[in-house]
């Protein structure tokens, strides 16, 4: 071990270990030739005569080289040395080879992570199987996707196969929420949730106890849950977080809890969304006439599926149409959110990983051709250096 | 008589006595010292000497110090360690025995039995 070490140090101090060494051999040569002369040589020939009794300066130097250093550390230093000069003097293929082999890891790197986040990641929820997406099929686009706040406040606590029912508003803007009043102001992404989201969803706060029930009525006081992430970065991990005020929008608003690391709003919800906090919804005439806007998630009851949940959201929803004649249709369907997560995006999300594989393997095998290409010229280098070293 | 090349690890040996023998010696002592030895038969270079004493520094058999030659030249002095010594014994024995096999089986078929 300290013989490696030592001989590692001797090949980076090798030009201070080289001037050692001319010392001795000079102090060698200087007492062979005195010694050659007291033999009777002449002045002229005795110092010959003890360069050559040395074997030359040049292959002793050589020698003592290769015994105190790593031979063939210093020839992997001459092989890298020799790959950089040919790199340089092939710049465009360099620069080729490195960005083909930088887009190949990146792209691959992208798409793992969303496969990771949509189909690998079990629900970060207790009981995650138990939970259903209940959608509207009445009419086209986002909006018909989503449902009126009267039919969710109706639904809840209604049905035989679905214990609760919770939504998030689908309308929020990304960056729709300005932050100021503590260090430097920033636009939020803000998802209203109902009172009952997280603890239908089984998301226990890491911090808090969530939404007061006054923070979700119609005109109660401002309430967000932050998410991890926010609360690291924005609130530096206080202890303290919650009953903090944060003036978002102008409006201050009380820090009602902090969510646990584990919870990803983004990768169930809405792929690629960074949600910053959870302001509280409420549901009232007033959210009710927005039209449109709940996104929203049950939980079946023990034993039950979403099949049966199916047939009687359809049920009871005709019921209801009769009940208010002037509201948007609601058609429900009601599937397992975990496949409404994976499902409809599945295939292609496993089309695109493969096709990136590929892409990704191609590129590594070029810049291998590439990086191969560099290291027999190398070897081929160190052959010729070797050569002229033996000479 | 041409002279002789020196066997492989023979040279670590003999620097390696020379030394226990002679004390603290710089390299062209070291060298000059075998070759009267072995009555200037083996064939050395001399620059060889000093790949053997780094190899033998490097294992810690032998020490090395910066000092004053005889004619007032500054030259490097090697001298054996406590490691050195132990292993000089069994390379001695090591080298004896060899020979000693060597002897035997070389040896003309008269004087065996």
């Amino acid at each position: 071990m300290r013989r490696l070490w030592e001989r590692m140090a001797a090949v980076v101090r090798g030009r201070a270990l080289d001037r050692k060494l001319d010392e001795e051999m000079a102090a060698h040569v200087e007492m062979a030739t005195a010694d050659f002369q007291a033999r009777g040589m002449s002045e002229k020939d005795a110092p010959r005569a003890a360069l050559a009794a040395l074997g030359g300066l040049v292959v002793t130097r050589e020698t003592h080289r290769d015994a105190r250093g790593l031979p063939f550390m210093e020839t992997l230093l001459q092989d890298i040395r020799y790959g950089l000069r040919t790199l340089r003097r092939d710049a465009g293929l360099a620069t080729f080879a490195v960005l083909i082999t930088g887009l190949g890891v990146g792209a691959s790197a992208t798409v793992f992570s969303v496969v990771h986040a949509i189909l690998l990641r079990e629900l970060p929820m207790a009981d995650g199987d138990r939970l259903v997406w209940i959608s509207n099929s009445g009419s086209d686009g986002l909006s018909g996707r989503t449902t009126q706040t009267a039919y969710l406040r109706d639904m809840q606590g209604k049905l035989a196969t679905i214990g609760d029912a919770a939504g998030h508003f689908a309308f929020y803007g990304i960056g729709d929420l300005k932050m100021t009043g503590a260090g430097e102001p920033e636009r939020l992404t803000g998802v209203p949730v109902t009172g009952n989201f997280f603890p239908l969803l089984g998301v226990t706060l890491q911090m808090g106890s969530g939404f007061t029930e006054a923070e979700t009525q119609p005109k109660g006081p401002d309430a967000v849950i932050v998410s991890y992430d926010f609360w690291e970065r924005r609130m530096h991990r206080d202890p303290g977080a919650v009953g903090r005020t944060l003036i978002l929008n102008e409006t201050p608003s009380r820090v009602a809890g902090v969510l646990p690391k584990s919870f990803d709003f983004g990768a169930m919800f809405a792929p690629g969304v960074h949600v910053d906090v959870f302001p509280a919804f409420a549901m009232s005439e007033q959210t009710n006439r927005w039209g449109n806007t709940m996104s929203i998630v049950g939980r079946l009851k023990p034993g039950a599926t979403a099949v049966e949940a199916g047939a009687e959201m359809k049920v009871f929803a005709q019921q209801l149409a009769k009940l208010y004649p002037g509201q948007n249709e609601f058609k429900p369907e009601v599937r397992l959110l975990r496949e409404y997560v994976s499902g409809s995006v599945r295939t292609a999300i496993l089309v695109l990983s493969g096709a990136v594989a590929a892409g990704a393997a191609d590129a590594g095998g070029e810049s291998a051709v590439v990086g191969v290409g560099g290291w027999v010229g190398a070897g081929a280098g160190g052959g010729r250096d070797a050569g002229v070293g033996g000479a | 008589m041409s002279k002789m090349e020196l066997l492989q690890g023979t040279l670590d040996v003999m620097v390696l006595q020379t030394l226990a023998t002679m004390g603290a010696l710089h390299g062209y002592g070291i060298a000059r010292r075998i070759e009267q030895v072995s009555g200037n038969q083996v064939l050395l270079n001399q620059g060889t000497i000093y790949a053997a004493l780094v190899r033998l520094q490097q294992r810690g058999w032998i020490a090395a110090k910066w000092g004053v030659s005889e004619n007032n030249r500054k030259a490097k002095f090697y001298s054996i360690t406590k490691a050195g010594t132990k292993q000089l014994a069994a390379d001695a024995a090591y080298w004896r025995q060899l020979s000693d096999v060597m002897g035997r089986v070389l040896a003309p078929a008269e004087e065996g039995e």
